[in-house]
């Protein structure tokens, strides 16, 4: 019956089966046993009718009967009638006061005689575990807002029969209802209401239920603001019971609250909406999320209050007033008589586009206007907040935590969107700065939350020498000790920067001491600890500890798992940096494995042209490199490199990008273009990590390398100096680093003075020997470079030995038909030539046809083998 | 038969809200009517349920209290039944929806619970998915034989007799037992067929 069947056709399916219905049980057997005979196709329709209409249907009514008890449970909770009399903490109950949103109030006073009082007591439910911890943190949240327009929450507590309830200061006044709304002026009262709402947003506090049960009106048609945050004791209380209604009233809440998400700033605007629509018309939307729809006929600028009730009820939250006070002050030019404002849609886009003119010097303004965007969103998180956190210092700190990340996804945004304006993001960066160490000279926290916040953005910039300058004060800040998750923040960002400045000890430290930090909280911080994991496996591979490095990364990247086994950032970033220290240990194809699979997921997030995806290519180019598939890796390094400069300008990355590209440019032999890149990728990593930094001195390695090719020997020698005095003072004697660049030295002191060059490569060998499998390709091409020396000495013997060691290490470690390996196996057939094999010369030529592959014609390896072959 | 239409619902429920404040004090005595509903249909564990006199008579007090302060008093008892039942249906629908609604949304609120409540947040998602596709079906059901849907309605979500919808609809009993058993089929098949 999948085909939709026509009137006429049900009408007939139904008398027929009346008729069946009626029958006696033998009688509609053979009944339908003969229309399954004449009319197969109406048979089997009725025949599945028969067969519905005597199956039991208990499991529908009783799903259905239990969603009903549910529903009924929800609302009426076991909220038992207080009689006048009883006591609830220091309170006596007077009177039920029939008022108020949800549950009874009750009129009370204070009981133990300490003062004379009057209160509204509301009920919020029965006893559970935390309830007591709730309603502390929920009064001292509350005990920010000091307003005439607010009615206060001044005490709170579990009654004896193990009910929590709240107790508000009491106000004179009746709800505001249908005859008051006409009494009194309704722009009166809603400036009123929109007041304290606003010195609540400014308190970070969301009413979450504004309606008109919710507003006092005294006699003289001052309204009040009652009942803040008790709509969000009801919802935990009930999420906590039974998943359910929650404490929101339909006409009142924004689309956005009824598709279950937390109230928040903008929810509320949506509701002051709907009750400007309200005071007006007398009428409500249906409760559905639609927006007010009853035109205002009874005011002079009726036309602009409905533009006004638009706006603030629009579906989309981003589409409303920024803050109450843009309401505000549109209601404020209404009753002015002044034209109110024609506003662009979409506030990020407005000052991308105001960024746009304006791309130097944009400075603090674009900060201030950065500042009211995110004030939005941190509000909206406010519910969540409260209910994740247990006390007011997270509270903080989490609120921090999300402004933090909206600002550097902003910036992130903007970075890639505006590629072009980068160089006017930094500047701007700096500009701001500048201005808050001025702006906030007396303030230590909001200097240290500012403070942080730049120095993430350098951060997200990849701009760590000056992150680094913006956050290394903070550690010695004296003042009041800083909230744990801000200085948390604050140790993983340095500790992010330092290991891209090459400290790895202290930054080891650094992001050991946030991780102790972030674990002393309660609460869900697992993506913090993947990344702060991330720092610290970084910090170990920068120390040249890989197992601890790997092991490290693989925690990061199992929590990030856990958070969301999807495709997010975290993983994919974890991902990457696990590859990273999988490849330096030297397991190239798990490295590829994880790097393709971090890529994979930038892809899925449709962030493939990311900066950190774009590191992913880089790595995996640097991976191809290393496999020895040259042709793929010249294409990734292009790749990368082009789209770098495109979208992000000059950068570290960009730097260490091209270093790379230089080493297969300078196989292939094409020394201008390798010359060119290295020259480039020197300046570069100088101006973003430092002259001091490792990296830095890897590119002189490049460089020594290059200018040992060019015949330049004295150059070589000042950029191998050079280099090993940087790694010895910030990598130590024993880092890979340092033997690396200690390596080309002896390469270089071969052309001078062999004999001294083979004891070095001794001293080599033995030391990376010692340092175990993971650096055995480099082990491997030490063996190789004293082989060359060997050969070039004459001593044939030795030469095969040494090269024979180079190619089983190669043998074992690359991949099959890498052209290392056919490096190897030639310089051991030159060194059987040499030896007097003879039959090894036809080996050697075949071999030497395949390195022609790879090096450059003009390549001196290629050369010198070929003269072998020759001979 | 006169008709209760969709539109005289939405109307009513909109008069609620013109003064929410009423609206606020009449749904606790309604879902608390509703509960009770609830159990007594638990209690037969048949299809058809029979909500005690007590609990028609309660909820019509309520709602004549309230029709009568706006001044707009229902044409008769009968038809406020069968207006009752719709606005129950609706409000139960209501509820199913937002539930599902706050499981998606709520699921960082969610992780604090305990296994139990782990559990009973399953049945009640999974009662409220099946509330919901009944919802869906009896609305096509409605599409061809509106009578037929609304026995079967006002027997489900309101808990309304036989005898009382007999009543209700100036229908004789028979009638009604043999539309809700023909509704009944026709509303699992529709159930069969919107199963993926």
């Amino acid at each position: 019956m999948t085909a939709p069947l026509t009137p006429a056709r049900r009408r007939l399916l139904d008398r027929l089966l009346d008729e069946l219905l009626d029958m006696a049980p033998a009688e509609r057997e053979q009944r339908l046993v003969a229309m399954a005979q004449r009319q197969p196709r109406l048979h089997r329709l009725v025949n599945r009718l028969v067969v519905a209409s005597t199956t039991p249907t208990e499991l529908f009514s009783e799903s259905v009967s239990r969603t009903a008890q549910r529903a009924a449970e929800q609302r009426r909770g076991s909220e038992p009638l207080l009689e006048s009399g009883e006591c609830l903490g220091s309170w006596r109950i007077l009177a039920p006061a029939g008022r108020g949103g949800m549950g009874v109030v009750y009129e009370a006073e204070r009981a133990d005689g300490a003062f004379e009082m009057r209160a509204a007591i509301k009920l919020i439910g029965s006893d559970r575990p935390g309830m007591a911890e709730r309603l502390a943190l929920e009064r001292q949240l509350l005990a920010r807002l000091n307003h005439p327009g607010i009615s206060r929450l001044i005490d709170g507590g579990i009654a004896d029969d193990g009910h929590g309830y709240l107790v508000m200061e009491w106000v004179d006044g009746d709800v505001l209802n249908n005859d008051l709304r006409r009494q009194f002026d309704p722009l009166a009262l809603f400036g009123d209401i929109a007041d304290a709402l606003m010195h609540a947003h400014q308190q970070l506090v969301v009413h979450g239920d504004i309606k008109p049960g919710n507003v006092l009106v005294s006699g003289e048609g001052r309204a009040r603001l009652v009942d803040f945050g008790v709509a969000r004791l009801l919802v935990d209380e009930q999420l906590a019971v039974e998943p359910g209604l929650r404490a929101l009233t339909p006409s009142f809440a924004a689309p956005e609250l009824l598709a279950g998400e937390p109230p928040s700033t903008q929810s509320d605007i949506w509701a002051l909406g709907v009750l400007l629509s309200w005071l007006h018309t007398g009428r409500l939307p249906n409760g559905d999320g639609s927006p007010p729809s009853a035109p205002i006929v009874n005011h002079p600028r009726s036309a602009d209050l409905d533009a006004v009730i638009a706006k603030a009820c629009a579906a989309d939250p981003a589409q409303r007033y920024p803050s109450v006070a843009a309401l505000a002050d549109e209601i404020q030019c209404l009753r002015q008589h002044v034209g109110i404002q024609a506003r662009p849609p979409g506030a990020v886009r407005r000052m991308r586009l105001w960024s746009r003119r304006n791309p130097v010097g944009a400075g603090l303004a674009a900060t201030l206007t950065i500042g009211v965007l995110l004030a939005a969103s941190v509000f909206g998180w406010q519910a969540q907040v409260v209910r994740a956190e247990r006390d007011l210092a997270r509270l903080e700190n989490l609120r921090w935590e999300v402004m933090r990340n909206q600002m550097v996804e902003l910036f992130s945004a903007a970075a890639q969107d505006h590629a072009d304006e980068e160089v006017s993001a930094r500047n701007l960066l700096d500009g701001s700065v500048e201005r808050m160490e001025a702006l906030l000279a007396g303030d230590t926290l909001g200097r240290a939350y500012t403070s942080s916040m730049l120095g993430s953005l350098y951060v997200a910039l990849q701009d760590y020498h000056n992150a680094a300058q913006v956050l290394r004060p903070l550690l010695d800040e004296t003042g009041d000790p800083l909230p744990p998750m801000l200085k948390s923040g604050i140790f993983g960002d340095l500790a992010l920067a330092e290991v891209h400045l090459g400290n790895h000890q202290r930054a080891l430290e650094l992001s050991e001491q946030a991780l102790e930090m972030v674990e002393r909280q309660a609460g869900d911080y697992r993506q913090r600890q993947s990344q702060l994991h991330q720092t610290r496996g970084s910090a170990l591979r920068g120390l040249g500890d890989w197992p601890g490095s790997i092991d490290a990364l693989e925690r990061a990247v199992s929590l990030a798992e856990a958070v969301d086994r999807g495709p997010n950032r975290t993983l994919a970033m974890a991902q990457n940096n696990l590859g990273v220290s999988l490849f330096y240990a030297g397991q190239l194809e798990p490295a590829r494995v994880t790097m393709e699979a971090a890529l994979a997921h930038w892809q899925a997030l449709g962030l493939g042209e990311f900066a950190d995806a774009l590191t992913v290519i880089n790595n995996l180019a640097t991976i191809y490199h290393q496999q020895g598939d040259l042709s793929r890796a010249q294409q990734a390094y292009r790749e990368t490199i082009a789209q770098r400069r495109q979208r992000f300008g000059d950068s570290a990355a960009l730097a260490a990008t091209m270093n790379n590209h230089a080493q297969v440019l300078m196989i292939q032999h094409r020394l201008p273009e390798a010359r060119s890149e290295i020259d480039q990728a020197l300046e570069m990593m100088g101006r973003f990590n430092g002259v001091n930094s490792p990296h830095y001195a890897l590119i002189l390695r490049s460089a020594a390398q290059l200018a040992l090719l060019e015949d330049s020997l004295a150059e070589a020698r000042d950029r191998l100096d050079q280099a090993e005095a940087i790694l010895l003072d910030s990598l130590g004697a024993d880092h890979l680093f340092t033997l690396l660049v200690k390596a080309q030295s002896a390469r270089l002191l071969a052309r001078q003075a062999p004999l001294d060059a083979l004891e070095q490569f001794d001293e080599l060998i033995d030391r990376l020997r010692a340092m175990g499998p993971g650096t055995e390709t480099h082990l491997a091409s030490v063996y190789c470079e004293q082989a060359m020396v060997q050969l070039r000495l004459g001593d044939a013997a030795s030469a095969t030995d040494t090269a024979g060691r180079c190619l089983a290490l190669r043998t074992e470690r690359l991949p099959t038909g890498h052209w290392e390996i056919s490096e190897a196996a030639a310089l051991q057939s030159a060194a059987r030539v040499q030896a007097g094999q003879e039959e090894a010369a036809s080996t050697l030529s075949h071999q030497v046809e395949q390195l022609a592959q790879v090096y450059g014609q003009q390549h001196p390896r290629l050369q010198w083998l070929q003269a072998q072959v020759d001979r | 038969m006169d008709e209760v239409s969709d539109g005289e619902v939405t109307q009513l429920i909109e008069e609620l809200r013109q003064d929410p404040d009423q609206f606020e004090r009449l749904i606790p005595l309604m879902y608390n009517d509703l509960r009770r509903i609830g159990h007594n249909q638990r209690a037969a564990a048949g299809f058809i349920a029979g909500p005690t006199l007590q609990t028609t008579a309660l909820v019509n007090e309520a709602f004549l209290k309230l029709r009568g302060r706006l001044d707009q008093g229902c044409e008769n008892r009968l038809h406020f039944q069968r207006l009752m039942a719709k606005v129950m249906r609706q409000l139960i629908i209501d509820y199913a929806r937002r539930q599902l609604a706050e499981k998606r949304g709520g699921l960082q609120a969610h992780e604090t619970l305990t296994e139990a409540h782990h559990a009973a947040d399953d049945q009640a998602s999974q009662d409220s998915d099946f509330t919901l596709a009944v919802e869906e079906a009896l609305k096509t059901l409605e599409a061809d034989n509106p009578r037929q849907a609304e026995i079967l309605a006002a027997t489900l979500y309101a808990g309304y007799t036989s005898r009382e919808l007999a009543d209700i609809l100036d229908l004789s009993e028979r009638t009604i037992r043999r539309e809700l058993q023909k509704g009944r089929a026709w509303l699992m098949i529709a159930l069969d067929d919107a199963r993926p």
